[in-house]
C-alpha cells in the first residue's frame, strides 16, 4: 500500500514536451484511472511511475520517499502491460517465478506463493503450459498473476483489457474491481475507454495534451464536469454543446436529458424538431434531431415517435461554459442572465 | 550512483569485443592497405619508402593490371546480370508451393552449401576438354564440342556459368521468399482493376520486392569482385591472361612471385574504391525506388 | 475442349522442364560420386557411364594416405568450431546493445558492422598476414580463427531479430528486477533462437568450405585444413587422376551434403529468413 506523489515532473522526447511541471497525488489504496485520448500523456505518466520511461525532471515520491533514482525492479510496484508482455519462451510457472527469483525469494516460499496466486486466478491447471498455448483471457490472468505474486505496493495497468473481446472485457472488469477490494492496494489504471473508467474507478483523472483537466469520482466527473472538454469527453453519445444566442457563451445538455414527445409540454426549453436518423441500441434508441440548421443527439427509451416531434429540457439539466470552455457555475453572476437567453433560443 | 554508472557503461561493454575484432581485422587492415599502397615495400625487405601515388601510376600503365580490371568488370557484369534475371524468372515460375516446385528449389539451392573449391573442381572435370562429361554428351548428340576452359574465347564464359550454377538457387530463394511476403489482397485488387500479368509484375511485384532485389545486387556484386577459388582451381588466370581478375592479380603480386606489397596494395585500394562506388551507386539509384514497408 | 488439352500439354512441358532443372543442379554431384569410385580407365572412357564394373573404394584409401588427412580433418573441425564459439560469444551482446540500447556512438558502431560486412577478406589479407607474421603466429591455427571472431553478418541479423521483440517484454523484465545481463540471456536470447541457429549454421558452412583464407595464411602442413589439402591434390602429380580428385572432394563435401539432405528444410528456411530481412 502506498501513496504516490508526482512533483513538478516534466517529460520530453527530443524536442517535444509531453508533460510539463505536472503535479499529481495518487491516494493510498485507491483505484485511480488515468483516461484521455491517445497521445495525451497518460501512458507516459504511468511509465514514469514504473521507472521504465524516466522523467526528464521533477520528482516521484512513494510514501514520501523519493524513488526517482531507483531502477524499476526496486520500486516495489508491478505492471500489467497492454499486450501482456509474457515471456514467450518460458512456461507460465517460469513467467510468474522470474520476478521472485530476482528478488532471491527461497524456493519453498516461491512455490507457496505461486500456488496461492494461481489458485486465486484459476490458472493452477496450466502452470506448465507455454504462453502460445493460452487464450487471450488466460494470458491476461498470467500477466495479473505475475504482477500479484510480488505483492507490490502499487499495481500499474496499461490498457490491460484492450485486447480482449467485449464479453470477456466486461467479465474482467468485474474481476478487477473485486481484486482491488480484496487486495486493498493502490491501483493506477490507464485506459482510453470511458466505460472502464466509469465502472472501475474510485477516482478518474482526465488528461488532455499533457494537462490534467479534472480529477474526481466518476459521478462528479459525469454530472458536474468542470469544463467543456470533460463534459464532451465523458458520456456517449457526447454532450450536445450549442451556442447561447447573442453571447459568446455555450450551453450543453446530455442526450438522455432530452425529453421527446409528440405533443407540446411546458418545460424550461421547448423546441419543435425533425428526426433525421434513428439508431436502435436495444434498450434505448438514439435520435439525431434537426431544427433551425442545428443538429443534436437525443437518447430515449421509447421509439414511438412521428417524424416531427417536440423536445424539451429541464432547467437543472443545462450546463453553461464560457468562451474558453470553463464552466459557468450557478453562483457566477453571469449564470442567471445567460440561462435566460438559453430559454429564448 | 554506481548502478547508474554501470548502466551507462553496459552498452559499451557489450559492443567492445566485436568492435575490437572489427577494428583489428577490418579497419586497421584497410587503413594499412591504403598506407602500404603509397610505399615501395617488398615483403621481407628492410626499406619501406613513401612514394606517394607512384604505385597507382605504375599499375595504371601496366597491361596486366588493366587486363585484370577489365576481366573483373566483364565477369561481374555478366554474373550479376544473368543471376538477377534468372533469380527473378525462376522465383516467379516456381511461385506456387507445389511438391515439385519445392523439390526444384531444394535442388537448385544445393550448390550453395557446397564449397566453391569443390564446385570448381567438379566443373573442371565436367568441362575437361578430352574426357569431360560435357564434351562427351555434346559429341554423342552430334553437336560440336567446346574447348571450355582451354580457350581464351570461352574460359571466362565458362567461369560465369559455374558461378551462376553455384548461386542462382540462393538468389531465387530470396526473391521467392520476398514474393511470398506480398499479401494476396494486393494481387486480387490489381486483378479487379484489370491489370495485365506483365503490368502487375512491373508495377506491383517489382516495387514490393525492391529491398530484396537491392540486397541481392549488392551481395552479387561484392561476391563477383572477390572471385578467387574458381579462377585459382579452374584456369589459374589463363589461358594466357584471359581470366586474370583483380583479386588474383593482387594475390600474385603480393605472395606469388614478386612480393610487391606496395603495388598489390594499390590494386587493393582500386578494388576497394570500385566496390564502394558501386555500392553507393546502387544505393543512390535504387534508394529512391526501394519501397520499404 | 481444345483449350483444356493445350493447357494440359503445357503443364507436362513445364513439369519436364522442372525435372530437367533438378537434374542440372544435382547431377554434377552424382557424377563426382560416380567418378570417385571408378578406375582411371573407366573415368575417361567413351561413351561415359554412370556405373563402374567394381566400386574402387581404394581411391579413398589412396587419397587418405597421400597426406595426414586425419589432421586436416581435425584442423578444419577445430578451426570451424572455435570460430563459431568466439562468434557467438562476441556477436550476441553486440547485436543486443545495437538493437536495444540508445548510447552515444551506437551509429558509428553500426557503421563499422556494415563496413565489415561489405569488406571481403580478399581486401584485408595482406595486412592481416603481415600482422600474424610479425607476431610469429603463422604456424598456429590462430590466424585461421581470430580474423573471423566478429561475424558482421551475424551481428546484423541478430540485431534485426532483437529489434523485433516488443519493448514491453524488456520493460516487464526490468520491473521484475532482472539484471540487464539476465534479461539478455534468459529472456531475449531464447526469443531469437531461430536467427541464432540460422546465422550459426550459415557461418559453419562458410568456414567449413572456406578456401581463400587458409590458402593464403597456411604455409605448413600441420595447420592445413581439408580444403587446402584437397586443392593440393589437384596440384600434385595425381592432378589428372580425376577419380582421386573427385574422391578427395567427396571427403570434403559429404559431411555438408549429408547434413543438407537431412536438414534441408531448416537450412533453407534459415537462409531465406536471413536473406529477406
Amino acid at each position: 500500500m502506498a501513496k504516490i506523489e508526482l512533483v513538478k515532473v516534466t517529460k520530453r522526447f527530443g524536442n517535444t514536451t509531453v508533460l510539463e511541471n505536472l503535479d499529481l497525488t495518487i491516494e493510498d489504496g485507491e483505484f485511480t484511472v488515468l483516461i484521455g485520448a491517445s497521445g495525451c500523456g497518460k501512458t507516459t505518466l504511468l511509465r514514469m511511475i514504473a521507472g521504465i520511461g524516466p522523467q526528464t525532471s521533477g520528482q516521484i515520491l512513494m510514501d514520501g520517499v523519493d524513488i526517482s533514482d531507483l531502477p524499476p525492479g526496486k520500486r516495489d510496484l508491478a505492471m500489467v502491460f497492454q499486450n501482456y508482455a509474457i515471456y514467450p519462451t518460458m512456461s507460465v510457472r517460469e513467467n510468474i517465478e522470474y520476478g521472485l527469483k530476482n528478488k532471491k525469494v527461497p524456493t519453498a516460499e516461491r512455490n507457496r506463493l505461486i500456488e496461492e496466486i494461481s489458485e486465486i486466478l484459476g490458472i493452477a491447471d496450466y502452470l506448465k503450459r507455454r504462453p502460445s498455448q493460452l487464450s487471450g483471457g488466460q494470458r491476461q490472468r498470467v500477466a495479473l498473476a505475475r504482477a500479484m505474486v510480488k505483492k507490490p505496493k502499487v499495481f500499474l495497468m496499461d490498457e490491460p483489457l484492450s485486447n480482449l473481446d467485449a464479453k470477456l472485457r466486461a467479465h474482467m472488469r468485474v474481476e478487477l474491481i473485486e481484486l482491488h477490494k480484496k487486495l486493498n492496494t493502490t491501483f493506477v489504471y490507464v485506459t482510453h475507454d470511458q466505460v472502464e473508467a466509469m465502472s472501475m474507478a474510485d477516482r478518474i483523472i482526465l488528461m488532455d495534451k499533457g494537462v490534467i483537466q479534472q480529477e474526481d469520482s466518476p459521478s462528479v466527473i459525469y454530472n458536474n464536469p468542470c469544463n467543456r472538454f470533460t463534459a464532451q469527453f465523458i458520456g456517449s453519445p457526447q454532450m450536445n454543446i450549442l451556442k447561447v444566442p447573442d453571447t459568446e457563451f455555450f450551453f450543453g445538455f446530455r442526450p438522455e436529458k432530452i425529453e421527446l414527445s409528440n405533443e407540446k409540454s411546458d418545460k424550461f426549453v421547448q423546441k419543435k424538431a425533425r428526426i433525421v436518423t434513428k439508431e436502435m441500441l436495444g434498450s434505448e434508441t438514439l435520435y439525431q434531431l434537426y431544427f433551425d440548421n442545428i443538429s443534436v443527439m437525443a437518447k430515449s427509451l421509447s421509439e414511438r415517435f412521428s417524424d416531427e416531434i417536440y423536445f424539451s429540457l429541464n432547467r437543472e439539466d443545462i450546463l453553461l461554459f464560457d468562451k474558453a470552455g470553463a464552466r459557468i457555475y450557478n453562483k457566477d453572476n453571469r449564470f442567471a442572465d445567460t440561462l435566460e437567453k438559453v430559454r429564448g433560443f | 550512483m554506481i548502478e547508474k554508472f554501470w548502466q551507462k557503461c553496459l552498452p559499451y561493454i557489450f559492443v567492445a569485443p566485436a568492435m575490437v575484432f572489427m577494428a583489428v581485422f577490418t579497419l586497421y587492415p584497410l587503413g594499412n592497405m591504403i598506407y602500404l599502397s603509397m610505399t615501395d615495400w617488398v615483403l621481407m625487405s628492410k626499406t619501406k619508402n613513401f612514394v606517394g601515388l607512384d604505385n597507382f601510376i605504375y599499375i595504371a600503365q601496366r597491361a596486366d593490371f588493366l587486363n585484370a580490371l577489365g576481366n573483373t568488370f566483364f565477369y561481374t557484369f555478366w554474373t550479376v546480370l544473368t543471376l538477377m534475371v534468372a533469380a527473378l524468372v525462376f522465383a516467379v515460375l516456381l511461385y506456387k508451393n507445389t511438391r515439385l516446385n519445392n523439390l526444384v528449389r531444394t535442388a537448385m539451392f544445393t550448390p550453395h552449401v557446397i564449397a566453391l573449391l569443390s564446385v570448381s573442381m567438379i566443373w573442371s572435370w565436367l568441362m575437361n576438354e578430352d574426357s569431360g562429361l560435357l564434351n562427351m554428351l555434346l559429341s554423342a548428340v552430334g553437336l560440336p564440342t567446346s574447348r571450355w576452359l582451354n580457350s581464351s574465347d570461352t574460359a571466362m564464359a565458362s567461369l560465369v556459368l559455374v558461378s551462376w550454377w553455384k548461386s542462382v538457387g540462393y538468389y531465387t530463394l530470396i526473391i521467392f521468399a520476398a514474393l511470398q511476403g506480398i499479401p494476396a489482397e494486393i494481387y486480387e485488387a490489381a486483378e479487379l482493376d484489370n491489370a495485365g500479368a506483365l503490368n502487375r509484375f512491373l508495377r506491383i511485384t517489382l516495387p514490393m520486392i525492391s529491398p530484396q532485389v537491392f540486397l541481392c545486387l549488392i551481395t552479387m556484386t561484392i561476391g563477383s569482385f572477390k572471385v578467387f577459388e574458381t579462377i585459382r582451381v579452374m584456369t589459374a588466370g589463363g589461358p594466357g591472361k584471359s581470366t586474370q581478375v583483380l583479386v588474383y592479380y593482387i594475390y600474385n603480386t603480393a605472395f606469388g612471385m614478386q612480393f610487391k606489397i606496395g603495388v598489390a596494395s594499390a590494386a587493393g585500394v582500386v578494388l576497394l574504391v570500385i566496390v564502394g562506388l558501386l555500392t553507393m551507386l546502387y544505393f543512390l539509384v535504387l534508394s529512391k525506388r526501394v519501397h520499404y514497408q | 475442349m481444345q483449350q483444356k488439352a493445350a493447357s494440359k500439354c503445357w503443364h507436362t512441358i513445364g513439369a519436364l522442364a522442372k525435372i530437367a532443372i533438378i537434374v542440372i543442379f544435382i547431377f554434377p554431384f552424382v557424377w563426382m560420386l560416380s567418378t570417385s569410385l571408378k578406375t582411371y580407365k573407366e573415368s575417361i572412357a567413351y561413351p561415359p557411364s554412370l556405373l563402374m564394373a567394381q566400386p574402387q573404394w581404394e581411391n579413398f584409401k589412396t587419397v587418405w594416405n597421400s597426406g595426414n588427412y586425419l589432421m586436416y580433418f581435425r584442423n578444419t573441425i577445430v578451426v570451424t568450431l572455435s570460430i563459431l564459439a568466439i562468434q557467438t560469444f562476441v556477436s550476441v551482446p553486440c547485436a543486443y546493445a545495437l538493437a536495444r540500447y540508445e548510447f552515444r556512438g551506437s551509429g558509428l558502431c553500426f557503421a563499422i558492422v556494415l563496413i565489415s560486412f561489405m569488406v571481403p577478406t580478399q581486401l584485408t589479407f595482406i595486412s592481416v598476414y603481415i600482422m600474424f607474421a610479425d607476431l610469429e603466429m603463422l604456424n598456429t591455427l590462430w590466424p585461421q580463427i581470430l580474423p573471423f571472431g566478429a561475424n558482421a553478418f551475424g551481428i546484423f541479423m541478430l540485431r534485426q531479430a532483437f529489434k523485433q521483440i516488443p519493448g514491453e517484454i524488456v520493460e516487464a523484465a526490468r520491473l521484475d528486477g532482472g539484471s540487464e545481463v539476465s534479461i539478455m540471456l534468459k529472456i531475449m536470447l531464447p526469443m531469437v533462437k531461430p536467427s541464432l541457429v540460422a546465422t550459426t549454421m550459415f557461418s559453419f558452412i562458410s568456414h567449413w568450405n572456406d578456401y581463400f583464407w587458409p590458402f593464403v595464411i597456411t604455409n605448413s602442413d600441420a595447420i592445413r585444413p581439408l580444403t587446402v589439402a584437397i586443392a593440393q591434390l589437384r596440384d600434385s602429380e595425381n592432378g589428372n587422376q580425376w577419380q582421386l580428385v573427385m574422391a578427395g572432394n567427396v571427403i570434403l563435401v559429404l559431411p555438408i551434403l549429408l547434413v543438407y539432405i537431412f536438414l534441408h528444410k531448416r537450412i533453407i528456411s534459415g537462409f531465406v529468413y536471413n536473406g529477406i530481412k
